[in-house]
């Protein structure tokens, strides 16, 4: 039997302790939660960009002070919900390739190495899945990919929300950077 | 190049993290010392250490990708969460 609305704050502890079940109902309010303020934004300012920081940081003002003394720590809430917004990402850039190939999406190998920019939107998604296997072996290198690469905090914000020195956070960064570099062009030579 | 196994990556995970700590200018004698004791594994950190430099280099994933939706929205009518919606031409 379901739990009645359960907590954000017991989601993410069910969650951290595996229970797959917890973690997708967690993506899916969060990810709702996320599109709600990022068309609130919209409705508001126009035809203004809205940036994934401000959001994230919007999600948990609101949602702390909807849930309280029980919500989880900053750190938590926003490791998770940029994990979220990734998966809001992928799925606008998974849109526009349906669209721009008549529905069929397929993930394949790059053939060109494209330097410092990431602007394909194949590669975007490719990128999304490389983090999903490294999310398997660390967890604390996908999340400062999705904090820094995806919703485009600073090492130094990174490093205040996780608990770690900034020169860790760093390190992390170049880990995730390698693996996720021998993922994206593995058919290539280096 | 070729992609990292999981077993690879836990193999060689805690030593890129001890060589990513020091200067670079100590590297030679910290990979010199690892050769002694595993040649191969001193040769895929020293590759690894190498592709860093050129990622540095590249600024490799430095760029949001969101500059690319707010240039590709200039061009395309598609919904996006984070931007509104283009004005439809008549």
């Amino acid at each position: 039997m379901e739990t009645n609305n359960p907590t954000i704050g017991t989601l993410i502890t069910l969650a951290e302790g595996g229970d797959e079940a917890s973690a997708e109902k967690l993506f899916t309010l969060l990810y709702r939660e996320l599109h709600r303020l990022a068309k609130r934004q919209l409705a508001r300012q126009g035809d203004v960009s809205v940036s994934p920081t401000t959001l994230i940081h919007e999600a948990y003002l609101d949602m702390a002070g909807q849930e309280g003394q029980t919500f989880p720590d900053r750190g938590r809430f926003m490791a998770y919900a940029a994990k979220v917004m990734r998966g809001l990402i992928i799925d606008h850039v998974r849109n526009r390739l349906a669209v721009k190939r008549g529905g069929a999406f397929e993930l394949t190998s790059l053939t060109s190495n494209v330097g410092g920019a990431i602007n394909d939107d194949k590669e975007l998604a490719q990128i999304s899945q490389a983090l999903d296997e490294l999310a398997q072996l660390d967890s604390s290198l996908s999340q400062i990919v999705d904090l820094k690469f995806f919703c485009g905090f600073s090492f130094n914000e990174i490093a205040a929300m996780l608990g770690v020195s900034e020169r860790t956070a760093q390190r992390k960064w170049e880990k995730a950077r390698i693996y996720l570099h021998r993922s994206l062009r593995s058919d290539l030579p280096l | 190049m070729s992609k990292l196994s999981p077993d690879e990556w836990r193999k060689v995970s805690p030593y890129l993290d001890e060589a990513l700590e020091i200067v670079p200018e100590e590297r030679g004698a910290w990979l010199l010392s690892l050769t002694n004791k595993d040649a191969r594994l001193a040769s895929l950190v020293q590759a690894l250490l190498d592709e860093q430099q050129k990622l540095k280099q590249e600024s490799f994933l430095e760029r949001s990708p969101r500059h690319a939706w707010e240039r590709n929205l200039l061009t395309e009518n598609v919904a996006s969460p984070f931007h509104a919606e283009p004005r439809q031409k008549r």
